[in-house]
């Protein structure tokens, strides 16, 4: 498949303060159709990498481009072509898991009839049928973090950045959550996930980015970090430990 | 942290020393001026109002209204914290020792306020009821629905079951304004033999249902709640931190938003109005209405009734304004695709409804007396309030978003 970037992230360095920067000059894309896995230890600086592709935080340098626009010129539009799942539900008490739904599908302009087609979909996928008409308040954590999850799928734009996912999901909603992710990425649309749980994302990620201390050390396919390090048919687990175990 | 008296008032400091810097704002907001202006006003009126008081009026029902709200109204300051169900639960059979002191002063704060009402109330009452009980017998039965309503609140708080909690609180309303009403209607002796009756039934009755010895989760949501009254209260003057918030469904409001159009730009007119309905806001703007209607009945037939209806008009939006703060914060709203502007578009227009449709519903006691060409004149009035709050709200919003893009 021919790598059309969606994500170009070029040597950004950013940071809660200007002398000292979390991020160090980091460069990435993440191709049209792509699951790029995110991975480190904590603080290593993943979630401030999300939070500058998000707009949360702006970049000391470099610059963050989503299909060709940037957040300060074409706000609307960049907006518009993401959607994130926070590592931590966080929903709106007042509303319902149905509402919800509804309320992300009005902001990101998705029809009546797709998001009916959609909800439809994901509420049964999820196993939330039940749950459609409950105060987000009564809702178990793993059941947030499925709303939290359904209603970026129910935006379906061209780029999911996922923190973290599978944190509070019981195995059947981690197993609905994997496949989806491999029928979006299929569509069309591309991923960049968080996780630790390594074994699980080596067979489901097209690429690794690794993350140490603010920099990316290494980055391509399972085989090519392979090659890299010199680590021949050794699970990513191993590999990742190898990694940062020398850089502490 | 085994000194729980020195650890709730530690905690009471606290709060209060977060508290009371905003005072010094609020007052600056004209709050001092227009209270002040408003008791002599209110002093004028009731003077002339006492010196003739009409023939035919419902005094015991204007008392029984009057009285009602603070007698049963029993909340506690508990100042409980989430992290106290681990840290403090080895403790449980202590608890009293933290418990008590809140309870006290509670009591002690409410009935003070029920006790300056009834003097402010007694000298109407002396004179529009021939058969009117003497002020001391009006204290002391006061007094003991103050304590009864306070200690059945605190009851309902340790009940099992949210049956029984429901249960209990209505037989409260009822017991405490049947003692009431009974103190008010009823011959002098049979009067005393009716209040001393209901609440020594009362108290049995309480003594019934299932309790738990400390009901912690519902201590510190109930104190979760009273925390961000306060604050909530102060928002109406001046930028406070958001609080926790109490939600309920209301399955019979989920209408309400599902015809906004669907639309980016509107979209945060759904999410405002699930606020309006699921908030605490709503049940605070009934009431607030109901007692509006009262006041507006109460002073209809003079000028006053026109500054108490413009006053409650106002107060209305007042309270509105919360509406503004609920968001300020949430993740999702700096993410998603939404137009920046509307959130204060979309807030200012539901505000602005709600307050229209609060004008009419406190006009309609005023529209049923007096000369049409007054009565139509007040309405009016009220628009105009309503006009003026509305570009009031847009501007200082507007202010305050061009403070903040300086100061980024």
């Amino acid at each position: 498949m021919e790598q059309v970037a969606i994500l170009n992230v070029d040597h950004l360095s950013g940071g809660y303060s200007r002398g000292k920067p979390v991020l160090h000059d980091i460069s990435f894309e993440v191709g049209r159709g792509e699951m790029i896995g995110l991975i480190g230890l904590n603080g290593a600086g993943k979630s401030t990498t999300m939070k500058h592709i998000l707009g949360l935080m702006t970049p000391q340098q470099g610059e963050i481009r989503i299909q060709g626009s940037t957040l300060a010129k074409e706000t609307e539009q960049y907006r518009a072509s993401l959607a994130f799942v926070p590592e931590s539900p966080q929903l709106y008490e007042e509303m319902t898991v149905r509402e919800h739904l509804e309320f992300t599908a009005r902001a990101y302009n998705v029809s009546q009839a797709d998001y009916e087609e959609r909800s439809a979909h994901l509420i049964k996928l999820f196993n939330m049928g039940d749950k459609e008409d409950s105060l987000s308040m009564h809702l178990s954590k793993g059941m947030k973090q499925k709303v939290m999850i359904m209603c970026a799928f129910v935006a379906a734009p061209p780029l999911y950045v996922i923190d973290e996912p599978f944190l509070g999901l019981d195995p059947l909603g981690i197993r609905s959550l994997l496949d989806f992710m491999v029928q979006t990425k299929e569509s069309g649309s591309s991923i960049l996930l968080s996780s630790h749980i390594l074994s699980t994302i080596e067979n489901y990620c097209d690429r690794f980015i690794v993350l140490h201390k603010g920099k990316v050390i290494i980055q391509g396919t399972l085989e090519q970090i392979r090659e890299q390090t010199g680590q021949q048919n050794v699970p990513l687990e191993q590999i990742f430990y190898d990694l940062v175990q020398d850089g502490l | 942290m085994n000194d729980l008296l020195k650890l709730r008032q530690q905690r009471q400091q606290a709060f209060w020393g977060e508290v009371l810097p905003y005072l010094r704002y609020v007052m600056q907001s004209g709050l001092a001026i227009v209270t002040f202006f408003l008791l002599i006003v209110f002093a004028a009126w009731y003077t002339t109002f006492l010196q003739n008081v009409p023939q035919g009026l419902p005094v015991h029902w204007i008392l029984l209204i009057l009285f009602t709200p603070l007698a049963i109204y029993g909340s506690v300051r508990t100042y409980m914290r989430t992290a106290d169900i681990v840290f403090m639960l080895p403790l449980e059979v202590r608890m009293r020792e933290y418990f008590a002191p809140a309870w006290r002063s509670s009591v002690i704060g409410k009935t003070i306020w029920l006790l300056i009402l009834a003097l402010v109330a007694f000298p109407f009452y002396v004179r529009a009821d021939m058969n009117a009980k003497s002020l001391s017998l009006l204290v002391i039965v006061l007094i003991i629905a103050k304590l009864l309503g306070s200690y059945g609140s605190w009851q309902e708080l340790r009940m099992n079951t949210a049956a029984a909690r429901v249960g209990y609180r209505l037989l409260r309303y009822v017991l405490i304004i049947g003692l009431l009403a009974a103190f008010l209607w009823l011959p002098l002796m049979t009067a005393l033999i009716a209040v001393v009756v209901i609440a020594l039934v009362y108290i049995v009755l309480l003594r019934i249902p299932g309790k738990a010895s400390v009901p912690w989760e519902r201590l510190i949501a109930t104190e979760k709640n009273h925390a961000a009254g306060v604050m909530r209260l102060l928002g109406w003057f001046v930028d406070v931190p958001n609080g926790e918030r109490k939600v309920s469904h209301r399955r019979w409001l989920s209408f309400v938003g599902n015809r906004v159009p669907w639309v980016p730009a509107k979209s945060f007119r759904f999410l405002v109005s699930k606020t309006l309905v699921r908030g605490e806001l709503l049940p605070i703007l009934i009431r607030f209405v109901i007692i509006g209607v009262v006041f507006v009945l109460i002073t209809r037939e003079s000028w006053f009734g026109i500054v108490v209806y413009l006053l409650f008009i106002l107060l209305a939006g007042m309270q509105m304004t919360s509406l503004r703060k609920q968001h300020t914060d949430t993740l999702w709203l700096s993410i998603y695709p939404i137009p920046p502007e509307s959130q204060r578009l979309e807030t200012v227009k539901l505000i602005t409804q709600t307050q229209v449709w609060i004008t009419l519903l406190l006009w309609l006691p005023l529209a049923s007396a007096g000369d049409p060409v007054r009565m139509i004149l007040t309405f009016i009035a009220g628009l105009v309030a309503v006009w003026l709050y509305r570009r009031s709200l847009n501007r200082k919003w507007l202010k305050d978003i061009e403070a903040e893009a300086e100061f980024d």
